[in-house]
């Protein structure tokens, strides 16, 4: 997974908790290189598990509350790192259908070797359903940029989630006019 | 303090570890990025590179393939240009702009107007420029739309169908003319106008964003030439064709023209030949009964004189009937027994003393002709028509030959086919003269008189011949002196009569020793008196009647050997007169009738043989022909 994933995690506990939360997590979960992170780099994905784990210890909050809280916040890390994909989408629903190709074409132009999850929104009467997949275990941080967005546009969306739709690896999201 | 400055600097000791552990792992973090910048760094040069690389062989590539198509455009003699409908921009190839004659102009742009001036419509000659116009505007409107529609993968041919399956626009396109022709200005000062045809492709192309019309140009000048040319030769020649056809009707109508000339010509003479038979007749027979006796000699030419010329004007009147007949299919053949020998002794005899006068010789020979049997005895022929051709040629013989001799070989060629030579030693006949003399005076230019014949004579043997199934022809003497005709015929034998060969003689007697008795039933009274005339000098007893009625009447009554009958006599003409001596019970029905006729035809002969004639003689009647007569039906 790309190093801004990972360098980004380390700023928003730094941001969001202090310095010392975040050194000490990183310490705790006795990385290889010892935290150190490139944007441009790439790294096992278990090294941003390892640290999530860790600060749930440290703050002794849930997993998922902490993988969302990331979720949310990176959305809008992303719209000052990357402005140009924004450009020309004036709601969230017209930007999260685009989203799988953004991720495919756009991402994959600055990282080659990213691995984007795969994020499919589709209209289903009133509603959008958002469908994540990925191998990696990131369904909350998902559903964390989708309100990001949501709320980066201005939509006036609830996000409902399908229960029945398995574990962290994939998840579906219904978004509904309030 | 201490405690406080001891504090302190533990505090301090912990916040400056995680500044120095932030700092190393941000140095790290650098360093690392550094690293992957170098090599990404790296990794993009040497992408660029080849990409560079990849940039100057697709130029090359590309040089190369626009330098093909601009070859192909110029050895196969078109030019393009591709139209920008919306910029108003153009680009010509350099063969376009060399047929357009519009050199080193490669864009042209600019709104085209047909008053105004641009650089392409002033090439055209001016009473065309406003087509040209009209042509380009409705192109370009036509691009316009494909790309207003959105219509891609459209393409308005002019040559071909569009090939987008289900295309929208082809259904509105059928009016749009995509193919023009017109005329430029010569290239050069002096040369003429040019013609040039323009096909239009009008497009939208997707890619680009672009309405297009992409336009091939070629100059079609020499293919108009050469059409019209073949054009113009079409013409001529069909105009030749009428004239040809026209000039064939107009001979076949100058043909027909003559033809009928000649044919009434012809009639013509036969009529009047025949009218002046009658006359001749008396003077001719007048001639014969003269007595020469107790005539002066300069008298005696003078009657020899008298009766040459009237054996030539009775030969010409013959001849002239002949040919009528011959030319009106009108004559016909008769078929009796002849023995061959015989015959041409006797026919070549007569011409023995014209030939001693002349001091010429005259000899009949048998010969072999490449067939080895002996030619037949009797044979079945027409003993007149078979004379009359012996006559012509022997004749002509005779009177075109000053020394020497006449030689008459005759012989079978085939079981059943013999010819008999002419041979003289005359003048001889020019080669290309020789077929030319077998044609009857219809086709000749000159008729021969000056040798005392009426020329129609070898016309009238080719008639007789080619009537009878032969040839006939001439050639060279041998050695190249002289004439040799000759004449093929094919022949039926027959078995002849055992009777012994006659002797000559011109006293005709019964078998019983006694004078023949002759009745002579004619009306015209000198016709009678020649016949009389005549029959005395052959030693005969003759009753004279003056039509048919009479003639019945004298059989039935008298004893006679043979009747004389002329055909047309008043009363009761010959053939009824004849049927009725048939019918009358007794021997006296057996008496031989011998028809008297003017006419030769076999067609006029018919009514009296089939009443019952059994012989022939012709007027003006000749004194050997009245003694064969007589002689064949009375022993
Ligand atoms: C402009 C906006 C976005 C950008 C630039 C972006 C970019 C990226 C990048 C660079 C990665 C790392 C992938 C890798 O290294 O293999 C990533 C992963 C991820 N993205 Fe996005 N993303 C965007 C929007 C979103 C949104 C709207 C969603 C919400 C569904 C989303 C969901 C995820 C998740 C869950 C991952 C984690 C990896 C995984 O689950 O496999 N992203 N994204």
């Amino acid at each position: 997974m790309k190093g801004v994933i990972f360098s980004e995690l380390i700023r928003w506990v730094e941001e969001s908790y202090s310095p010392s939360v975040a050194d000490q997590m990183i310490r705790q979960a006795q990385l290889p290189g010892n935290g150190s992170y490139t944007s441009v780099g790439t790294y096992p994905h278990v090294q941003a598990l390892a640290m999530i784990g860790q600060l749930v210890e440290i703050t002794g909050e849930p997993v998922n509350a902490l993988a969302e809280a990331y979720g949310y916040w990176l959305s809008a890390r992303f719209a000052e790192l990357y402005p140009q994909f924004f450009v020309g989408f004036d709601d969230a629903i017209t930007f999260l259908k685009a989203i799988d190709g953004i991720h495919q074409k756009e991402v994959t132009k600055l990282y080659p070797d990213a691995l984007t999850p795969s994020v499919i929104a589709e209209v289903d009467g009133q509603d959008l359903l958002v469908s994540y997949a990925s191998h990696r275990p990131f369904a909350e941080v998902a559903h964390g940029l989708i309100r990001g967005y949501i709320g980066h546009f201005g939509d006036d969306l609830v996000i409902l989630r399908d229960e029945t739709t398995p574990g962290p690896h994939a998840a579906r999201f219904i978004l509904q006019r309030k | 303090m201490d405690a406080a400055a001891a504090m302190i600097p533990e505090e301090v000791e912990a916040e400056l570890a995680l500044l120095r552990r932030r700092l190393a792992r941000s140095e790290a973090a650098r360093a690392e990025a550094e690293a992957l910048l170098e090599v990404k760094s790296r990794v993009l040069a040497q992408a660029n590179e080849q990409l560079k690389a990849n940039r100057e062989h697709l130029r090359i590539e590309l040089g190369q393939r626009t330098r093909q198509l601009l070859e192909a455009q110029r050895v196969a003699g078109f030019g393009t240009m591709i139209w920008d409908a919306e910029a108003f921009k153009g680009e010509m190839s350099p063969h376009c702009q060399a047929l357009l004659g519009l050199h080193g102009l490669a864009a042209i742009d600019g709104v085209m107007s047909v008053d105004g001036s641009h650089p392409m419509l002033d090439r055209v000659v001016p009473e065309e420029r406003r087509k040209v116009f009209e042509f380009s505007k409705r192109l370009t409107i036509r691009a316009l739309e494909l790309k207003r529609s959105g219509v891609a993968g459209h393409k308005d041919t002019s040559h071909q169908v569009c090939t987008t399956e289900d295309c929208q626009t082809c259904a509105h396109m059928a009016d749009c003319d995509r193919m023009l022709e017109f005329r430029i200005i010569g290239l050069s000062d002096g040369e003429p106008n040019r013609m040039i045809r323009a096909l239009a492709e009008t497009s939208f192309d997707e890619d680009l964003g672009r309405a297009l019309v992409f336009i091939t140009v070629q100059d079609i000048t020499r293919e108009i030439e050469a059409a019209n040319e073949a054009d113009a030769l079409r013409q001529r020649d069909q105009r030749r064709m009428r004239e040809l056809e026209q000039l064939a009707v107009e001979l076949r109508a100058a043909r027909e023209v003559a033809e009928r000339a000649n044919a009434a010509k012809t009639r013509f003479l036969a009529m009047m030949s025949h009218d002046i038979r009658t006359p001749m007749n008396g003077v001719i027979g007048m001639l014969e009964l003269f007595d020469d006796a107790g005539l002066s000699e300069s008298q005696h030419e003078m009657l020899q004189l008298m009766r040459s010329s009237g054996d030539q004007l009775r030969m010409l009147l013959d001849d002239i009937i002949d040919l009528e007949q011959a030319e009106s299919g009108k004559l016909t053949l008769a078929a009796f027994p002849l023995e061959v020998g015989t015959f041409l002794g006797t026919s070549i005899g007569f011409w023995a003393r014209a030939a001693r006068n002349k001091g010429l010789t005259l000899q009949l020979e048998r010969a072999a002709f490449g067939y080895d049997r002996p030619l037949v005895e009797w044979i079945v022929a027409d003993r007149y028509r078979l004379r009359q051709i012996i006559d012509n040629l022997v004749s002509n013989a005779v009177k075109y030959t000053k020394r020497g001799g006449i030689v008459v070989r005759v012989g079978p060629v085939a079981e059943n086919r013999f010819r008999f030579e002419v041979i003289d030693t005359g003048i001889g006949i020019p080669p290309e003269r020789r077929a030319e003399i077998f044609v009857d005076f219809g086709q000749l230019h000159t008729v021969d008189v000056q040798a005392g014949g009426s020329g129609l004579g070898l016309a009238i043997c080719r008639r007789i011949v080619d009537l009878m199934g032969g040839t006939i022809g001439v050639e060279a003497g041998p050695g190249g002196i002289g004439s040799c005709f000759w004449v093929e015929l094919p022949f039926v034998e027959v078995d002849g009569p055992t009777a012994a060969k006659q002797k000559e003689e011109k006293r005709l007697r019964r078998f019983d020793g006694g004078r023949l008795r002759v009745l002579v039933a004619e009306d015209v009274e000198t016709n009678r008196i020649v016949a009389r005339g005549m029959l005395g000098k052959l030693g005969c007893d003759v009753d004279l009647v003056t039509n048919g009625e009479e003639a019945v009447e004298a059989v039935r009554n008298g004893q006679f050997d043979v009747v004389l009958m002329d055909m047309s006599m008043p009363v009761l003409d010959g053939p009824e007169a004849t049927r009725r001596i048939k019918a009358i019970p007794g021997a006296v029905s057996r008496t031989p009738i011998i028809a008297l006729t003017a006419y030769s035809g076999r067609a006029e002969l018919a009514p009296m043989m089939t009443a019952g004639a059994i012989g022939v003689v012709k007027k003006p009647i000749v004194l050997e022909e009245l003694y064969r007569a007589i002689r064949s039906v009375c022993h």
